[in-house]
C-alpha cells in the first residue's frame, strides 16, 4: 500500500518517538548503571543481553577493592568512589561524591599533591601524602592516572598506609630501642671487659663487637676479622691450643672454653677467657662468641694461690718449729729440775763435798737455755722483719766476717782463700748473719789436726741452670739473674744423705758432747736465703770436706711481675 | 671438796692458799703441795674467783676435768693395791689406759703436772705401803708378801721398800712392834 | 731380778744416758748396759750379729742423724730383732707421739721425768712388767 495517510503518518512518528525516548531512556540508564540487561527482539525471538557480562565485573571489582579507587574530573572533582574509600574517610558514599579532592588532602599536602595532580594529567604519578577527614589524618599512598582520551577524568587508587606507618612507627621505635640496646651492650662489654663476636660458618665472614677490638689494643673496627688475625695476637705457646677446638666447634653441640694469653697491640700480656657455641639462626649456621679479659682474675688466683703457698709453708714451719722448740727448749730446763732433785737428794745421804759437778751442770743447763732462746729469737726475727733491700759489695761483708772470727782462724791455723764476690741487693745485717753461720760452721767442724782450709768463690748461673737436678726443688724466680756463691772446706764433712736435714731447725749430726751449738745455725742460713728469694745447699763427704752452694738473686723484683714459667690452669 | 692446785712447791705457796680460802669463806681441812682439802663444795663463782686469785701468785686451780681423772687414776691404782685379793696385775699403763679408756702417756702428763711426781711413784708408793700394812699384821711372811705383792724376789722387795722408806722391812717391823706413842707427828 | 740382762739404750743426752743407767742399777744391781748416742751408731749396734741381742731396748726419739722412730721401723723389719721389747724414753709428752710409736711397734712410751727419783720407779715397774709384745691398743 503506497497511500500513507497523513494521519498514518502522524501516528508512525508519535510510535517512533516512543520509541526514540524509550531507547534514549535505555541508554539513559545503561549510562548510569540503573539497568543490568535489555532484551531485544530479533528474528521475532526476545535475547536478552546483560550487561553484566561486560563492564558489571570490573565495577564489582572496584567496589569491593580493598583500596580506594576515585575517579575525578579533572579540576579534580569526585564524581566516583567506592565503597573502601567512604570507609576509609568514615563519610558517607552521597557526601563524598561532589566535593572537591583537594579538600579532602591535608593542608600540608595539599601543594604537594596538585602537583602531583597536574603531573597526572598528562600521565601518571604516584605519591604519599595525608587525608584529613572530619579531623582524622590518614596517610596514603595514591596512585593517579589520567583516564583521557576515552574519558575526560583521571582515576585515583589510594592505598591505606595508615597500617604501615604503624608498623613504621614500630620499626623506628624497634631501631631506637635497639640501638639503645646496643649502646647499652657495647658499654657493659667495655665495663666487664668482655669482648663478643660471631662467625658464619658459610660465609666465614667474622664480625667484631667494638670492645674487642679495645680489648684487643685497637681502634673499634680497625680492621677486618679474620681468624688469622686474631691468631697474631695469640701467645705463640697457646697458638696450638687454640686451633683445634676452634676448628672443632661448629661441630660440636656443646660450648668450647678455653683460657689463653695474648699480646695486646701495644705490648701488654693479657689473659682471654674465650667461650663460644654454635648456633642455628634459622637455618643460619653459626657460631657466636664471647671473650672475657682474665688478666686480674688469674693474677688475682696466682697471686692468691702463692700467698696460701706462702701461708701453708709459713703454718708448716711454725708448727715444726713449734714442736721442736718446745722440745729443745723444754731441755735445759727439765735439766735443771733433774739436776736440783738430784742434788737435794745427794745433799740428804753425803756431806757437801763433790756436789759442785752437779752445780756445774745447773749451771751449764741454764746457760744452753739463754742460748737457745737467743737463737730462737734471731730466727724468728727473719721472719718478721720488714727490713730494706739495699745494694751492698759481698767483699766487704766477707771482710767483715774475716774480721769477726780472726781470732778463731788463728787458733785453728785455718787458711781462707776468698775470690771476688758480686754486688746484690740484700739486707746487709742478715747476710753478715749468713756468712758468719756458714764461717763459724767451717770453723767448728775441723778434723783434728790438720789445718783447716777455707775457699770462698762466686760465679754467676747460667739461665737453664735455675731448674736443672740440683736447684729445681727451690722454685727459683726465672727472671732473676743469681749468683753461686760457694763455700768449701776441708773439714769432717758429713754423708750426703744428711744434706737436706741438716738445714732443720735445731737438728743436729753430732750429739752435744761432741760439738757445742744449738743447731739452729743452718735453718737460720736457709731461712735468710729464702727471704732474699735465693737457696742454699751442701754437698758433703765424710773426713774430707763440706760444700755449701748459696744462691741469691743480684737484684731483687716485685713479686707480681714474676714471669714464671708455669702454665696457667684455669 | 679436794681442790687440784698446780705449781705448789714451797711453805709460801700453802701459806698463800690458805689464805686465799679463807678470804672466800671456804674452811680447810688440810693444804698440801698439790691439793687443798676444803669442807663446803664451793660455788662457781666461788671457783672462778679462786682461781684467778691463784693465778696472780703463778699458781693454778685444775679445772674439774683433770682434777676428776687425776682421782680415778688414784682410785683405780688404790683399790688395785688394797683391796684385790688377785695378784697385782703386770702391766700397770695397759690396765689404767684400758680402765679410764685414756691414752697412758696423756694421763701419765696430766697426773705429773698437777701431782708433781709420776704414777708410777703413787702406785709403788702405794704398794710400799701397802707391804707396810702387811708386815704389821703379821699374817703373811715376807716371801709370802713379795709374792703377793708382785716382786720377783725378797732382794728386790727389800731394796725398794728401803730406798722408798729408808728402812729395810725387818728393821720397819722392829719399828712398829715398838709400840711407838700416838702423839707422833704426821 | 737375779738374772743377767742386758740394756741397750739410744740417747744423744749423757746426763739422761747416766741416770737412767744409774737408776735402772738400783732396780736391778746386775744389768748390762750398752749405749749409742744417735741413730745410726744404734742402728749399728744392734744389727752387728756378733752382739748380744738385748732384753730391752730404749730409744730417745730426737737424736742425731736417724731419729728414734727410723730406728724403731727399722729394728720391727729386723727379723733377729723383731720380738725384743722397745720402750720410747723421751722428753716428748705429747699422746699423739705415744700413739703413732705405739702403732709403730713400740711397747711402751715413756716420757723423761723431770724428778731424778722418778726414773727409778717409771723403770721398777717396766722392769717388772711381763711385756706381751702382741700388744693391740
Amino acid at each position: 500500500m503506497d497511500t500513507a495517510t497523513p494521519e498514518d503518518l502522524l501516528s508512525e512518528i508519535d510510535g517512533l518517538k516512543l520509541r526514540l525516548s524509550e531507547a534514549q531512556e535505555a541508554l539513559d540508564a545503561i549510562k548510569t548503571g540503573s539497568v543490568d540487561a535489555f532484551a531485544i527482539r530479533k528474528d521475532g525471538k526476545p535475547e536478552v543481553f546483560t550487561l553484566q557480562s561486560l563492564d558489571y565485573a570490573y565495577r564489582i571489582l572496584i567496589e569491593k577493592f580493598s583500596e580506594g579507587a576515585l575517579n575525578l574530573t579533572l579540576d579534580g572533582l569526585i564524581i566516583y568512589n567506592n565503597g573502601y574509600f567512604s570507609k576509609l574517610i568514615d563519610t558517607p558514599n552521597e557526601k563524598v561524591t561532589g566535593s572537591y579532592i583537594f579538600d579532602l588532602i591535608s593542608r600540608d599536602c595539599r601543594e604537594k599533591f596538585q602537583e602531583q595532580f597536574a603531573l597526572a594529567l598528562h600521565g601518571c604519578s604516584k605519591t604519599e601524602t595525608i587525608l584529613s577527614v572530619n579531623n582524622k589524618e590518614i596517610p596514603v599512598y595514591v596512585s593517579l592516572t589520567s583516564l583521557q582520551p576515552q574519558l575526560a577524568t583521571v582515576g585515583m587508587i589510594v592505598t591505606d598506609l595508615s597500617e604501615k606507618k604503624q608498623n613504621e612507627h614500630l620499626i623506628i621505635n624497634y631501631r631506637n630501642h635497639l640501638q639503645i640496646q646496643n649502646k647499652i651492650f657495647n658499654l657493659a662489654e667495655e665495663i666487664a671487659d668482655i669482648g663478643s663476636y660471631q662467625r658464619n660458618l658459610e660465609t666465614g665472614e667474622l664480625t667484631y663487637s667494638d670492645n674487642l677490638f679495645r680489648m684487643l689494643g685497637c681502634q673499634p673496627q680497625e680492621f677486618v676479622p679474620s681468624m688469622e688475625k686474631y691468631l697474631g695476637f695469640v701467645d705463640p705457646d697457646d697458638k696450638d691450643r687454640l686451633r683445634q677446638p676452634v676448628s672443632e666447634a661448629p661441630d660440636k653441640t656443646a660450648p668450647f672454653q678455653l683460657t689463653y694469653r695474648i699480646v695486646t697491640k701495644d705490648g701488654k700480656i693479657k689473659h682471654f677467657r674465650n667461650t663460644e657455641r654454635a648456633i642455628d639462626e634459622r637455618g643460619r649456621k653459626m657460631t657466636i662468641g664471647t671473650i672475657q679479659d682474665v688478666t686480674s682474675h688469674v693474677a688475682h688466683t696466682e697471686t692468691l694461690r702463692n700467698k696460701n703457698i706462702e701461708l701453708e709453708n709459713l703454718n708448716k714451719s711454725l708448727d715444726q718449729f713449734a714442736a721442736i722448740a718446745s722440745h729443745d727448749l723444754q731441755e735445759p730446763l727439765r735439766k735443771i729440775r733433774t739436776f736440783t732433785s738430784l742434788l737435794k737428794q745427794r745433799l740428804k745421804e753425803a756431806p757437801p763435798n763433790g756436789n759442785t759437778e752437779l752445780l756445774d751442770k745447773i749451771k751449764g743447763s741454764s746457760e744452753r737455755m739463754s742460748l737457745l732462746i737467743r737463737d730462737v729469737l734471731h730466727f724468728s726475727r727473719v721472719l718478721h722483719m720488714e727490713d730494706m733491700f739495699v745494694e751492698i759489695d759481698l767483699n766487704q761483708v766477707l771482710n767483715n766476717t774475716l774480721k769477726d772470727f780472726d781470732l778463731l782462724i788463728l787458733e785453728k791455723n785455718a787458711s781462707v782463700s776468698i775470690d771476688n764476690l758480686p754486688v746484690i741487693e740484700a739486707i746487709p745485717l742478715q747476710i753478715n748473719q749468713l756468712f758468719n753461720n756458714l764461717f763459724a760452721n767451717a770453723l767448728k767442724f775441723t778434723k783434728k789436726g790438720i789445718p783447716a782450709s777455707l775457699r770462698v768463690s762466686s760465679r754467676i748461673l747460667q739461665p737453664e741452670e735455675t731448674g736443672n737436678e740440683f736447684n729445681s726443688r727451690f722454685n727459683l724466680n726465672r727472671a732473676l739473674c743469681y749468683s753461686e756463691i760457694r763455700f768449701a772446706d776441708n773439714g769432717i764433712g758429713f754423708e750426703q744423705q744428711f744434706a737436706e736435714q741438716i738445714f732443720s731447725i735445731f737438728e743436729r749430726l753430732n750429739n752435744r758432747e761432741q760439738y757445742s751449738g744449738t743447731g739452729i745455725g743452718l735453718a737460720l742460713c736457709q731461712k735468710i736465703v729464702e727471704h732474699h728469694q735465693g737457696a742454699i745447699r751442701a754437698e758433703g763427704r765424710v773426713n774430707e770436706g763440706a760444700v755449701f752452694y748459696v744462691l741469691l738473686p743480684l737484684t731483687q723484683a716485685a713479686q707480681i711481675n714474676q714471669i714464671k714459667r708455669k702454665n696457667i690452669t684455669v | 671438796m679436794k681442790l687440784n692446785i698446780k705449781n705448789m712447791v714451797c711453805l709460801r705457796c700453802k701459806m698463800l692458799v690458805k689464805e686465799e680460802l679463807s678470804k672466800l669463806g671456804l674452811h680447810y681441812t688440810s693444804v698440801d703441795l698439790g691439793e687443798a682439802e676444803v669442807l663446803e663444795i664451793p660455788s662457781t663463782a666461788q671457783l672462778d674467783q679462786l682461781r684467778v686469785a691463784l693465778l696472780k701468785s703463778g699458781l693454778e686451780l685444775m679445772d674439774d676435768k683433770k682434777t676428776v681423772l687425776i682421782q680415778k687414776i688414784k682410785n683405780v691404782i688404790v683399790e688395785l693395791i688394797h683391796y684385790s685379793e688377785e695378784p697385782l696385775v703386770i702391766n700397770l699403763s695397759g690396765f689404767l689406759s684400758n680402765q679410764l679408756n685414756c691414752d697412758y702417756t696423756y694421763l701419765s702428763k696430766v697426773f705429773s703436772d698437777v701431782q708433781g711426781f709420776t704414777i708410777e711413784r703413787f702406785f709403788i708408793t702405794n704398794k710400799i705401803e701397802r707391804v707396810k700394812e702387811l708386815l704389821i699384821y703379821g699374817e703373811l711372811n715376807l716371801t709370802e708378801i713379795a709374792y703377793r705383792m708382785h716382786y720377783s724376789s725378797v732382794a728386790h722387795l727389800s731394796t725398794q721398800f728401803k730406798k722408798v722408806t729408808g728402812f729395810t722391812p725387818s728393821h720397819f717391823k722392829r719399828l712398829k712392834e715398838k709400840r711407838v706413842p700416838i702423839t707422833e707427828n704426821r | 731380778m737375779t738374772e743377767n740382762i742386758t740394756i741397750f739404750i739410744a740417747d744423744d743426752d749423757e746426763d739422761d744416758k747416766q741416770l737412767f743407767i744409774d737408776s735402772a742399777r738400783e732396780v736391778n744391781e746386775r744389768i748390762h748396759f750398752v749405749t749409742a748416742s744417735d741413730g745410726q751408731e744404734a742402728l749399728r749396734l744392734l744389727k752387728e750379729e756378733q752382739n748380744v741381742r738385748p732384753d730391752y731396748i730404749f730409744l730417745d726419739l730426737r737424736m742425731p742423724r736417724f731419729s728414734g722412730k727410723q730406728c724403731l721401723e727399722e729394728i720391727r723389719k729386723d727379723k733377729r730383732l723383731h720380738d725384743i721389747p722397745v720402750f720410747i724414753y723421751t722428753t716428748s709428752t705429747d699422746e699423739r707421739d705415744s700413739a703413732e710409736l705405739r702403732q709403730l711397734g713400740a711397747v711402751h712410751f715413756i716420757s723423761k721425768p723431770a724428778d731424778s727419783g722418778d726414773v727409778y720407779y717409771i723403770l721398777s715397774v717396766v722392769l717388772e712388767t711381763k711385756w706381751d709384745l702382741s700388744y693391740e691398743t
